[in-house]
């Protein structure tokens, strides 16, 4: 409505909706690098690892998820083209969410005996007798039967 | 404005020459961002604690939750195209994109589905174990997400017969798409951090 | 002037959507902001007799050592339901009434963002907390106190339904604030009349917003904390569960991170409410209008990084003791500098002694001494000697009622001329405040001595050996006589002064923000023309330009250009209106029935686990659900055993109520499938209505 016209605060630079969004091909360019960078996230998980790549494997994955979001959210999202309140509104919930959950993560006691996995169970893809440890089979009947 | 735009709906715009329910989305969605970590960070918080098996990577398997982390993201493609067709008026292009952003919403739940029913098999179970309990409902709130959304695209698919989707009226996409991106995003982060780090710390 | 319904008929009117709201069906579907918060309210004072008459309870069992006037389960419960009424049904929607009513008026809009929306959240607060207040009547009202710390809240330690009742109405009222939340963030950014820009927002709103960002951040995580236990207590998950390596600590870090922001989210509004009200009645602007608002901000971001302090005790090692202690006093920083500004907005000020003037007065002293014990067990070697002791209780009773409730009720005083045309009697008003004052700071003040002398919160009784005989009953005198001060309150404010009090006028305190600038009660839309805003306390400038010290803005020069002076387009339709509805109500009701089944279904898996090996036998016999039921029944009427010897009395009894949350289960999902479809209708409504139009004279004799 004409009363309520635009006002000090909060003015986005010249975008108004409908203009301004990008083509059908940038959307296709973003989704094909997208796929590219999960692609390669998964990637990630073949290379043997060892102390040192460890490190850099870890270090990858972050830094190609946070990628992944945060072109979502730019462009799919149309962060990038809209008013910087919309940024700034979201931006509140993601900075105390991600503060919160790495102090959280940071105070909670680690576990004092962790348990090791033991590898796919051979019997859930075929079930040859025997090989489940008899110890595990009990459990699963156990809790199968609840 | 045409008097015909005000009928419609006279209390849409604001101050700021946004309308209202962008920022209420907007918003919701900074709030949906302290949900999920909550729920990521009781995941993490317990990785390890379980006193019993099976743990993840007993039963973890990458090649299908990569397939369907790809089949979201696809989603997410076709959202932005069924808006651009949509903010463009035409809207054939907008049903086809929408039909398959559910469908391919669809897909993503029937793999969810398919790995619960797995696991289950597998002697994974909401009490089995704090991995059962922690992965089931932080996968399981996702997929309520999710199908939330198919509901709500469908929704739009078939109000758009009765003339109830516009060019005018992109807005209803728009706000949709937003949830609909938010729901990947979501997963961008459950796929890393639950899934693969799991095969690296 | 005279109305115009929009024309469009349709598949709703059969509801009987009405054109302009009225009688019952008119408060039943209203989506006008100000009858929202008029119920808000009202809710909110009635919930809060309640709450008041279980504090009176908890106090007089305390009166006297070894007193038992009831059992000791009882007075778990009590004290639950006191903690918890308080917090969420009173001063929360008390706040939340005030935001209703008064943010649209002085921001100068006709209504918030999303009428229906507000509808909604008004409807899931009242069905939460008739669902949590339900309890009472199957003797189950929740007992582990108001943060229900795990292990007790689980199934294992608490097997009736109480914490079931807990769980879902918070969940139920959690949505109800989230919902309003989102509405008046939006609703503050995005309908400012023309030139209300955000520095000229009135202290109030910039609170109220602050306060609705923490709801949207902090609520969503005790959403979580809920559902993880309503999973443990339902489906037998392992989130807190020790046995299984679940940690309870866990449930402290969430409610916690929920729990400090909450208690920002009940003192925000209140000092929104002070710092209107000293202003208009020290005649003086408010002093640092940014440092106050800036301070505001700074509170509600750094409520999210202090929530450990309530764990102290917890062994969570030095470092995080340390640091939380560090943010925890850093954080009486910005709650000091507001303190400054109140008292230099009242330095050198023409004070006038109204009642709401009484109230924010003995709402500075009072936080401020609370803010102090704050700050004294803010630090962690402290806290250890104070933690679960009366001395907290203490604390929190002096920021809660000599702060939060102390500034509701100047809000109360100062604003029911505006809502209902008729000032409150300012004899009854000053009794009550001295009624108040003096029986807050008897009860309370006490416990810091009882605190420190070592007694613990939420004991049932104690003996003449601990000592503590005296002071005790100094709070329970203290307790009675708040009593009298709210008696006084609810007979002036329902009954002398809604009939006979003196008429308002459209601006008795000679204030400063636009809802004066109005007739009061306020007509529906609000304003005639929306205002157009030139400097902070436009109005104020525009009456007294002489009382300005510092000119702001453009008011300098345009002094006596103010409200309403510049002239809007008037839309040829005039004001829009929109018209009532039912579905904000249809869709809470299916929720709330949804949410009751869920109660009832609480403890499932676990009864089921309880009576395996009867229903594998049942299995085994061949014998299907129903009839194992039917001879459930027959066993527990006759107290044997039945024939095939498959169901003992226990199992029996098993049986049932294993029936009873399968009924539950489909209760919810009836009620989730109702409020579904209430959604979808809401959404599906055309937004109808009517049209205020101006007659031609009106127009022109203005
Ligand atoms: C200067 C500001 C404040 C500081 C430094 C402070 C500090 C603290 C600390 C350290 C505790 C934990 C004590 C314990 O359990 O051992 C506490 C408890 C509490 N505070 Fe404050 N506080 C402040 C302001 C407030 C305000 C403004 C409110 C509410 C309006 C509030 C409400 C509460 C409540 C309700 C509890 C008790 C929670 C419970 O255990 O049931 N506090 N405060
Ligand atoms: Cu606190």
């Amino acid at each position: 409505m004409s009363q309520h016209a635009s006002d000090l605060d909060f003015e986005h630079d010249g975008h108004h909706q409908g203009d301004g969004h990008p083509s059908v091909l940038f959307y296709n360019i973003i989704a094909i690098s997208l796929f590219v960078v999960t692609a390669l996230e998964v990637g990630v998980l073949y290379p043997p690892l060892n102390e040192f790549s460890l490190y850099f494997k870890v270090l990858l994955l972050i830094v190609l998820s946070v990628g992944k979001f945060a072109i979502v959210v730019a462009f799919f999202m149309h962060l990038f083209f809209d008013a910087p309140l919309l940024t700034f509104l979201f931006a509140i919930g993601m900075v105390i969410g991600t503060g919160t959950v790495a102090i959280l993560i940071n105070v909670m006691p680690a576990p004092e005996h962790p348990l090791q996995p033991r590898g796919k169970p051979a019997h859930v893809e075929a079930e040859p007798p025997g090989a489940p440890p008899a110890e595990h089979s009990l459990l699963l009947e156990r809790w199968r039967v609840s | 404005m045409s008097s015909e735009v005000l009928l419609d709906n006279p209390h849409e715009m604001g101050c700021t020459g946004m309308p209202h329910r962008k920022i209420l989305m907007w918003t919701f969605l900074a709030s949906d961002c302290m949900f999920f970590g909550s729920l990521i960070s009781t995941y993490l918080v317990y990785r390890g604690h379980s006193t019993d098996h099976p743990l993840p990577e007993d039963i973890f398997d990458i090649p299908l939750t990569s397939t369907s982390s790809f089949v979201l993201l696809l989603s997410s493609w076709l959202m932005v195209l069924a808006l651009s067709a949509i903010q463009k008026g035409k809207l054939w292009e907008f049903r086809l994109w929408t039909l398959g952003v559910a469908f391919f919403g669809s897909i993503f739940l029937g793999f969810q589905v398919y790995e619960f029913t797995h696991f289950i098999h597998a002697g994974l179970t909401l009490k089995q174990n704090l991995f059962g309990s922690t992965f089931f409902v932080l996968t399981g709130t996702h997929g309520c997400h999710v199908a939330i959304g198919v509901l709500w695209l469908m929704s739009l698919f078939f109000y758009s017969f009765i003339g109830g989707v516009t060019k005018e009226r992109s807005l209803d996409v728009e706000i949709a798409g937003l949830y609909w991106h938010f729901v990947d995003i979501v997963w961008i982060v459950i796929f890393t951090a639950v899934y693969l780090l799991e095969y690296i710390i | 002037m005279h109305i115009e319904p929009v024309k469009e008929k349709g598949f709703y009117d059969f509801l009987g959507r009405q054109v302009e709201p009225k009688g019952l069906i008119g408060w039943l579907t209203t989506v006008d902001h100000k009858r929202i918060g008029i119920l808000y309210a009202v809710t909110a004072l009635l919930w809060f007799l309640v709450g008041g008459i279980e504090a009176l309870a908890i106090r007089s069992q305390l009166a006297v050592a070894n007193q038992r006037l009831y059992s000791a389960e009882t007075y778990n419960q009590l004290f639950t339901m006191h903690g918890t009424t308080m917090i969420f049904l009173v001063v929360m929607p008390l706040a939340a009434g005030f935001f209703n009513y008064m943010v649209p008026l002085m921001i100068g809009a006709r209504d918030v963002a999303f009428p229906r929306l507000n509808a909604f959240s008004y409807w899931m607060f009242l069905f939460g907390s008739l669902l949590i207040n339900a309890s009472w009547l199957f003797n189950a009202a929740p007992n582990g106190s108001w943060v229900g710390y795990p292990p007790l809240s689980l199934f294992q330690y608490s097997q009736g339904h109480n914490y079931d009742f807990w769980l879902i109405g918070l969940q139920v009222l959690g949505v109800a604030s989230v919902a309003a939340s989102l509405n008046f963030i939006t609703t503050i950014i995005n309908m400012r009349a023309p030139g209300m820009t955000m520095m000229r927002l009135p202290v109030f709103v910039w609170m109220t917003f602050v306060t609705n960002f923490l709801v949207v951040l902090a609520f969503p995580v005790v959403t979580i904390a809920l559902a993880e236990l309503m999973f443990d207590r339902t489906y037998a998950t392992n989130f807190f569960n020790p046995m299984k390596g679940g940690l309870p600590i866990w449930w402290q870090h969430l409610f916690w991170v929920f729990g400090h922001p909450e208690v920002y989210i009940l003192i925000l509004p209140p000092m929104g409410i002070v710092s209107e009200v000293l202003p208009v009645f020290a005649r003086r602007p408010l002093f640092g209008y940014p440092l106050v608002v800036g301070s505001g901000m700074a509170i509600g971001f750094m409520g999210f990084t202090v929530w450990a302090h309530h764990m102290f005790a917890s062994g969570m090692g030095n470092i995080a003791n340390a640091a939380f202690a560090l943010t925890t006093m850093t954080i009486a920083v910005p709650t000091g500098v507001k303190i400054i500004n109140w008292v230099g907005t009242l330095w050198k000020g023409q004070i006038r002694m109204r009642t709401p003037m009484l109230f924010a007065l003995g709402f500075i002293y009072q936080f401020m001494m609370g803010g102090f014990s704050g700050l004294m067990h803010a630090n962690a070697a402290h806290d250890s000697q104070q933690h679960d002791t009366y001395f907290i209780v203490a604390h929190f009773h002096y920021v809660l009622i000599g702060g939060a409730l102390f500034g509701l009720w100047a809000g109360i005083y100062y604003w029911f001329p505006k809502i209902t045309g008729r000032m409150l009697n300012e004899g009854r008003g000053h009794a009550a405040f001295w009624f108040l004052f003096i029986g807050f700071n008897t009860t309370f003040f006490p416990m810091h001595w009882l605190g420190l002398n070592g007694m613990p919160r939420r004991i049932y009784s104690y003996s003449h050996a601990q000592g503590w005989d005296e002071l005790n009953f100094l709070c329970t005198c203290g307790a009675f006589t708040m009593a009298v001060a709210v008696l006084l309150l609810f007979t002036d404010m329902f009954w002398f002064s809604l009939r006979n009090g003196e008429k308002a006028g459209n601006d008795p305190w000679d204030a400063r923000t636009l809802e004066w600038t109005i007739p009061s009660p306020p007509p529906v839309y609000n304003f005639e023309e929306i205002p157009q805003v030139k400097a902070l306390d436009d109005f104020w400038i525009t009456k007294h330009p002489e009382l300005m010290h510092h000119h702001d803005d453009e008011a300098s020069h345009e002094a006596g250009a103010g409200h309403g002076a510049g002239h809007v387009h008037h839309d040829d339709h005039g004001i829009h209106m929109p018209g009532g509805s039912w579905m904000p109500m249809v869709a809470s009701l299916g929720f709330a029935i949804g949410g009751w089944g869920l109660v009832h279904s609480g403890g499932m898996y676990h009864i089921k686990e309880g009576i395996q090996s009867a229903l594998d036998a049942a299995t085994k016999a061949g014998i299907n659900w129903d009839t194992l039921v039917n001879t459930a029944q027959t066993v527990v009427n006759t107290k044997a055993p039945d024939a095939q010897n498959i169901l003992s009395v226990t199992s029996a009894e098993g049986v049932l109520k294993l029936q009873a949350c399968y009924n539950g289960v489909k209760t919810a999902i009836v009620g989730g499938v109702l409020g579904v479809l209430g959604v979808f209708l809401w959404a599906l409504e055309p937004i109808g209505g009517y049209y205020i139009v101006k007659e031609k004279e009106d127009r022109i004799s203005e």
